[in-house]
């Protein structure tokens, strides 16, 4: 069988071997070798959709290998119904933040190379089975994301990749001692992720609590779950816009999908345990991010704390734990990389022409700019939940599986549904309404390139939020498996 | 078996005297002309090192019992001729090195090579002391061989006077050893322990003087304090040579003593050993955060890295010490990267201030990548060597159950990563502040990158060298 999945994930690499070879000089050559790179990367994701069985709840397109006999670690690749969506996402959004890497100008060469490292490393992490391989993955990704931080950032770089990078790894090492433990209580030994389900009734139910901790640990802080998340706002903010849009569309995606993949099934008793602990947390990301991101006056990191509130929602249909939820959570995530992705791109645009973010000095964008006016607006539509869009669908499904069993959780967190709409109007408000201010007199409308990376994602938006079952066919079947777990 | 059959067996050995000596000598009769001391040495080392690849002998006695030429022996002077290659590759590259008389500099080199070979393969306390011995008293020249600088001078003298009273307080141990037991022979030792009691405390009193001989030529806390003063004031080659040299002589005789042959009978071995352990990786890290010299941060480093491959030897279970000897291989293999690219850097930059690494992805771009991968997998980031290294060594940890061991190793990788990571942020992300031209030099550029591709073949295909370990460990 074609390798596809390793073709996903190791495509990139042989990307970067390639502008390995070019001469640093050449700019136009560089550029278009990671475009051919992350759209070809697209063109197998696509692929993979139309061959994947929706019907199949199991492993799909599995590729295993022996890879260190004498720990039983395997190279093995799959995907299901819960990975398909985030890998779909992830090169989508790879390859548009490729495009939109038009705007970074300097040492270009080693910008691709970390481009397609990272890429490497975050789709590794959304089709690896092993949990050996597994963390391999999870870890590669902070060292490009570090340096394309550190080099490409804002004014206060050095700080939020330093930051980014402990923080993450402190977050992620102990999972290390869970993966060890957790291959060392079962017999035969093993890092397999399906075999550990299988399995994992051999673990009592505290000891699954002090695992399922470890892990969580891990995956909070990358999701970010409060009180872990002061790296996002630093991160968000200094990372240049197309690193921006990954961090938000696909490396907050890595801790939910870790807690769907690894937390929930292998450790489904501890699950139950923390279920409301979870569902409070939610709901504190919820309240939390939307208050903080009202009271912010730089754009993106408005944008930043707008995702602790989404993950909040995402957390709140995994606690759910019933079809669902766990349906809400990953449609959420799906769209949430969709939609924040689109907000960061619109951000970026913005600050080209500005060389600011502080929303004071914006205002009646919307009669120069017509087209950015519409793109912002429809996608702070989509992000604040607008029925019919792609927001909707995530928060509601998570709020419907969430509600019969935390009712008053899922009522506070309604509320901060309510206050997100009034954060994204207040911005449109101050940037596209209003008296034309100052200094925004002589601003350009965005051009073709901007239009043509945006449209794809606000095509989606429609499509997900019309027809929620475009996604939700995908992941039926496996998160119906999922769910019959508990 | 005899000595004279006992020959064909150091035939690597024997070779690397001769040459040292035809060094020496050519070094002497030649001063004016351009002798090429290094080239000769380092083909010395070739070709001692494919006779031994060659030679296959395994699990015999030689020298009446003095030396023994097991499986761990094997790996050991595997490890130990590897080493010594690669570092006069980096001195004949470094320039500072060239500027001096370089035949008895070579001559020295190559007799701790020999020195540090016969250490791992004795079988003898007496012959552990005169080996380990030697390698000291030619370390001393080694590190204060540049006799007009005062920090050379200084950190030659400071080498000796530790090194004196450790291999001191060795000595006297293996004498009240001796008076306990009746034998300095290992497998003797070892039959007399069973035989008949021994006064625990006097013999436990023993094995903690002997314990800090090799404590010392490992830089275990609290027997480290020499190093980072020894390895900024030593010429870099030399100090790369110090940090895996003889602490891989260290660990191999502690394997050999306290491990296969001396079964921790004696004193709580895994707890002893373990403390020590935690105290040496949390001491080097928290030190190494404040250093601003490459070379010191370098030695904290290394003797935090000392501390992780104890881990091993601690749990001293069949996987602790694969994951110890595998450790050592790759700690090895990445230290003597980054002190590859510390001699390129040296050489254009002259100064070892990490602040005058400023901006270096300009200047000497190959280096900063060198040393960058080099120190990441240092801080065991995947998927480099140097993650494999700590995973295994975690593994083995976590099978025995030794939590606490294994909640502060990660800890401290956390540590030791910002300090790594602060040296990148200099290279790569700040703007260089002067300008200064790189110095090329082949032999070197090409040694560094050997060095980085070993470093992430062996993370993504730790192969070779486990199957070469599994065998070792099958044998003995």
């Amino acid at each position: 069988m074609f390798p596809i999945l390793s073709c996903l994930v190791f495509l990139p690499l042989f990307g970067l071997a390639f502008i390995l070879l070019l001469p640093g000089k050449n700019a136009l050559l560089i550029r278009m070798t990671a475009l051919v790179t992350t759209g070809l990367v697209l063109a197998f994701s696509i692929l993979l959709l139309f061959q994947f069985d929706h019907a199949d709840p199991s492993m799909q397109f599995v590729e295993r290998a022996l890879w260190i006999p004498f720990m039983n670690v395997w190279y093995f690749l799959g995907v299901d119904g819960i990975s398909i969506a985030l890998v779909f996402l992830t090169a989508l959004l790879g390859f548009l933040a490729c495009l939109a890497s038009a705007t970074i100008k300097e040492r270009l060469k080693a910008y691709y190379i970390l481009y397609l490292l990272l890429m490497t490393g975050m789709m590794g992490t959304f089709v690896a089975l092993d949990l050996f391989v597994f963390y391999v993955f999870w870890e590669a990704v902070l060292i490009p994301m570090y340096f394309l931080i550190g080099i490409w950032g804002g004014p206060r770089k050095e700080y939020a990749a330093t930051k980014f990078l402990l923080y993450t790894l402190a977050g992620s090492i102990f999972m290390l001692i869970g993966i060890l433990t957790v291959y060392f209580m079962v017999i035969p030994h093993t890092f397999d992720m399906l075999e550990l389900v299988k399995v994992s009734s051999v673990f009592d139910a505290r000891f699954q609590v002090i695992l399922f901790l470890v892990f969580y640990f891990a995956f909070a802080v990358k999701v970010p779950v409060f009180p872990f998340h002061t790296w996002l706002p630093d991160a968000h903010v200094e990372a240049p816009t197309p690193i921006s849009v990954l961090l938000a569309g696909v490396l907050l995606k890595m801790g939910g999908y870790g807690l769907v993949r690894i937390c929930l099934p292998i450790f489904s008793d501890a699950a139950r345990i923390l279920a409301y602990p979870l569902a409070v947390l939610a709901a504190v990301n919820i309240i939390y991010g939307t208050c903080v991101a009202m009271a912010q006056t730089d754009f993106k990191k408005m944008i930043a704390y707008s995702s602790v509130s989404h993950m909040g929602f995402v957390l709140l249909g995994v606690a759910g734990m019933n079809a669902a939820g766990v349906n809400g959570a990953l449609v959420g995530m799906f769209s949430h990389g969709i939609v924040t992705g689109g907000m960061f791109l619109l951000v970026g645009m913005l600050y080209e022409r500005a060389h600011t973010r502080d929303l004071n000095h914006f205002g009646g964008l919307s009669g120069h700019m017509p087209i950015y006016a519409f793109c912002l607006t429809f996608c702070s539509l989509a992000s604040l939940g607008l029925p019919g869009l792609s927001g909707f669908v995530g928060e509601f499904l998570s709020l419907a599986g969430a509600f019969p069993v935390y009712r008053t959780i899922s009522v506070v967190s309604i509320a901060g549904l309510v206050l997100t709409a009034g954060y994204f109007l207040y911005m449109i408000q101050r940037v596209l309404l209003g008296p034309v201010h100052k200094h925004c007199q002589k601003y350009s409308d965005i051009g073709f390139r901007d239009v043509f990376v945006l449209a794809p994602l606000m095509l989606i938006a429609v499509v997900v939020g019309m027809c929620p079952m475009s996604v939700i066919k995908f992941q039926g079947a496996a998160v119906q498996a999922l769910v019959s777990l508990f | 078996m005899n000595n004279i059959e006992s020959l064909q067996f150091i035939v690597p050995e024997i070779i690397l005297v001769f040459f040292s000596f035809v060094v020496l000598m050519g070094g002497v009769f030649s001063r004016r002309s351009n002798f090429p001391a290094g080239a000769l040495a380092f083909w010395g080392v070739v070709i001692s090192a494919v006779v031994f690849i060659k030679g296959g002998a395994q699990g015999l006695l030689l020298f009446s019992g003095l030396l023994v030429c097991d499986p761990f022996a094997l790996f050991f002077r595997g490890v130990i001729l590897l080493i010594v290659g690669t570092v006069i590759l980096l001195s004949m590259g470094s320039a500072r090195l060239n500027a001096q008389d370089r035949g008895e500099y070579y001559f020295f080199l190559l007799i701790v090579a020999v020195s540090m070979m016969l250490a791992v393969s004795s079988h003898n306390l007496l012959m552990i002391y005169l080996t380990v011995e030697s390698i000291s008293i030619v370390s001393y020249v080694l590190v204060g061989y540049f006799r007009t600088e005062m920090r050379s001078s200084e950190a030659g003298i400071k080498y000796f006077v530790f090194g004196a009273v450790a291999t001191g307080v060795m000595l006297y141990g293996i004498s009240l050893a001796y008076g306990l037991l009746g034998t300095l022979d290992l497998t003797l030792m070892a039959q007399s322990l069973s035989a008949g009691p021994v006064n625990p405390l006097a013999l436990s009193f023993a094995f903690i003087l002997i314990f800090t001989g090799f404590g010392f030529k490992c830089s275990l806390v609290p027997f480290h304090m020499w190093t980072p003063d020894v390895y900024e004031g030593a010429p870099t080659p030399i100090a790369a040579l110090l940090s895996v040299g003889p602490k891989a002589v260290g660990f191999a005789l502690m394997l050999r003593v306290f491990i296969l042959n001396l079964p921790s009978v004696i004193f709580p071995w895994t707890f002893v050993a373990g403390v020590i352990a935690i105290l040496t990786m949390t001491v080097g890290n928290l030190t190494a955060l404040q250093q601003t010299n490459i070379k010191r941060l370098l030695a904290y480093s290394t003797i935090a890295q000392a501390g992780y491959i104890f881990v091993g030897l601690s749990v001293a279970t069949a996987l602790g010490i694969k994951a110890t000897l595998f450790y050592l291989f790759v700690y090895t293999v990445m230290n003597l990267g980054a002190f590859a690219a510390v001699v390129m850097i040296t050489n254009g930059v002259q100064s070892d201030a990490i602040e005058d690494y400023a901006g270096l992805y300009k200047t000497d771009a190959s280096a900063a990548l060198i040393l960058t991968v080099s120190l990441l997998s240092l801080a065991g980031i995947p998927p480099l060597a140097g993650f494999l290294a700590k995973f295994f060594v975690l593994a083995a940890a976590v099978e025995e159950r030794m939590f606490a061991i294994a909640i502060i190793a990660v800890i401290n990788s956390v540590v030791a990563l910002y300090y790594y990571i602060r040296v990148i942020k200099f290279m790569f992300l700040r703007e260089p502040k002067r300008e200064f031209s790189a110095v090329k030099s082949r032999g070197l550029k090409w040694t560094a990158v050997a060095l980085t591709a070993a470093n992430v073949l062996f993370g993504v295909w730790p192969h070779p060298i486990m199957n070469w370990l599994t065998n070792i460990l099958h044998l003995s």
